[in-house]
């Protein structure tokens, strides 16, 4: 018991309070002495055009995959909630993805994705010109949302189908007998019940990409250029790399603050819209 | 009549819809039995002629990459996912059934670690295991994991405890079990279900992870079969055959444990999280 606490406190308590205090210093390892420089990262931080970028390009990332996870996560699990071999064998489908390892996922996606790749192969059998979907500047980020929303699709569908199948049958049966027809019955009884599903899906996607880093390292590793860069590698590359570890953990504290407060916000509004019949 | 069409039309699109999704997945199965030439010409094709030579030269590796790096993933997860359950539950259950405002707030201050991303400690991190000696090896991984999913064990375990009726630890102790044996004896085996989900959960994750192998272990020895094949797969930008047939086997333990189990599997993901 208190061997957990021990580690607990050693080994996730001491390092956020670390990463809070080198976020005032200019701590880097490569030099033994640092100093206490006050706020100067967080200024530098507020200048810094390529961190804002980041800002934006995680944000972007992390609002389009909850979106897209979740409707598409609904639209399958409302596909597949049926009995049959064909239903079984494609939940079984929808949900492999989940269990890759996102270094695999990303590895086997940069095949299709390439220049030469599949994916542009398949494009010219019909006729069409595909884009360098890993180079192009204006579409490589939604490659990336595309590979995390197929792989992250499947949890959504799970936990849809498991919402789905907790709601009471007798309510539609008195929906039947009011005379609904199917589109009512989704609108009325079906998305209200759906809200816990939806709390989960989105805190749990949000939460994980936000901190989204095993993706974009294989795909693109940040590039082409800074152009999908996110905060976690970017915090990364500025500890490790290039050891400037008191500036990368002032960018450290500003993601941490984030997630904070967005699960606050999400949580509490998500929570609010849930109803119990 | 109209009613047969329309489930056999539904029936068609999901069969449909299911093969699209599966296409990136069917590509790595069909082109580890493909010559190379065969799979730049036709990426998608069936094989023509089957070939073993892309598994048989990840197999013979003379680093034996794929051996040792798989053992040392077993390893790590199995140790990290032994010394989680049995402290996280351990913990759960002192906090759960001594209620008072101090275990509530030490409950608290653990369900914290929760929303904590590695990223932000880990340059703290590596600093606290090169103090203690522990940097580069695989107990530092293993006590790092300890650490940074107690947590999470906590928070499963405790919600799953307090279903569990008091009655039964106040029987156990008059008839004159201590409170270390009720545990392990009575009110561990109960926890099954909860443990089943743990072991996935966390499982999956250690398994999976990347960075923390990456930077704690170092690239260079002992790396786990996730870091080992962001390390090696550079060898093969033009051998594709290879390439798939490194990232199926890497995979293959945790496909045949996931069809195996599918439906703990899936109880195991919705249970914990509908409920937790």
């Amino acid at each position: 018991m208190s061997h957990g606490l021990i580690i607990y406190l050693g080994l996730v308590i001491l390092p956020v309070i670390f990463c809070v205090y080198y976020s005032f210093t200019n701590f880097n390892p490569l030099y033994p002495d640092f100093n206490w420089i006050g706020i100067d990262n967080y200024k530098k931080l507020a200048s810094d055009a390529e961190f804002g970028h980041a800002i934006y390009v995680t944000c972007l990332i992390a609002f389009i995959v909850t979106l897209a996870s979740n409707g598409l996560g609904l639209l399958s699990a409302l596909l597949v909630n049926f009995k049959g071999w064909v239903y079984n064998a494609s939940r079984t489908v929808f949900f492999t993805p989940q269990v890759l390892s996102p270094v695999i996922v990303g590895f086997i996606w940069s095949i299709i994705l390439t220049d030469e790749g599949v994916l542009n192969k398949l494009l010219g059998y019909i006729g069409l010109g595909g884009t360098s979907w890993l180079a192009n500047t204006s579409v490589v980020v939604y490659s990336i949302i595309a590979v995390i929303v197929w792989q992250s699709m499947g949890f959504c569908t799970v936990v849809f189908l498991a919402t789905l199948q907790s709601i009471p049958s007798d309510l539609y049966e008195a929906a039947k007998i009011d005379g609904c027809n199917r589109w009512q019955k989704f609108k009325h009884i079906t998305f209200p019940l759906l809200a816990p599903g939806i709390t989960i899906n989105t805190v749990m996607l949000l939460i994980s990409s936000f901190k989204v880093f095993d993706h974009v390292v294989v795909l693109t590793n940040g590039g082409p250029g800074t152009t999908t860069e996110t905060i976690s590698l970017k915090i990364i590359n500025m500890g490790f790399n290039e050891n400037q570890m008191g500036y990368a953990s002032s960018m450290a504290v500003v993601l941490f603050l984030l997630i904070g407060i967005i699960s606050v916000v999400v949580v509490t509004l998500l929570k609010r819209r849930e109803v119990e019949y | 009549m109209s009613s047969k069409w329309l489930s056999r039309a539904h029936k068609m699109i999901t069969i449909c819809i299911t093969l699209v999704f599966f296409l990136p997945l069917y590509l790595v199965l069909v082109n580890i039995f493909k010559e190379n030439d065969k799979i730049m010409a036709d990426p998608l094709g069936f094989p023509t002629r089957f070939t073993l030579e892309n598994l048989k030269g990840i197999l013979t590796r003379p680093d034996h990459l794929l051996f040792t790096s798989m053992w040392n993933s077993v390893v790590i997860t199995a140790i990290s996912l032994l010394v989680i359950i049995v402290s996280s539950s351990m913990v759960a259950y002192y906090l759960v059934r001594n209620d008072s405002k101090k275990t509530r707030l030490l409950l608290l201050f653990f369900l914290f670690g929760l929303m904590v991303p590695t990223t932000i400690i880990l340059i703290p991190v590596v600093k606290v295991l090169m103090a203690a000696h522990l940097m580069s090896s695989k107990i530092g991984l293993i006590v790092f994991y300890m650490g940074y999913y107690v947590p999470f064990g906590i928070f499963m375990y405790s919600g799953f405890i307090r279903t569990i009726p008091r009655e039964l630890d106040e029987a156990a102790s008059i008839d004159g079990s201590g409170p270390l044996r009720t545990f392990w004896k009575i009110i561990f085996p109960l926890l099954g279900p909860c443990t089943s989900s743990v072991i996935i959960f966390i499982g999956l994750w250690v398994w999976n992870d990347f960075l923390n192998p990456l930077i704690i272990i170092g690239p260079i020895k002992g790396t786990t079969i996730t870091a080992g094949i962001y390390r090696v797969i550079g060898q093969f930008s033009i051998n594709w055959g290879q390439m798939f047939s490194m990232m199926f086997l890497a995979s293959l333990p945790i496909i045949v444990l996931y069809l195996a189990l599918q439906k703990q599997f899936v109880e195991g993901i919705t249970s914990g999280s509908l409920k937790g």
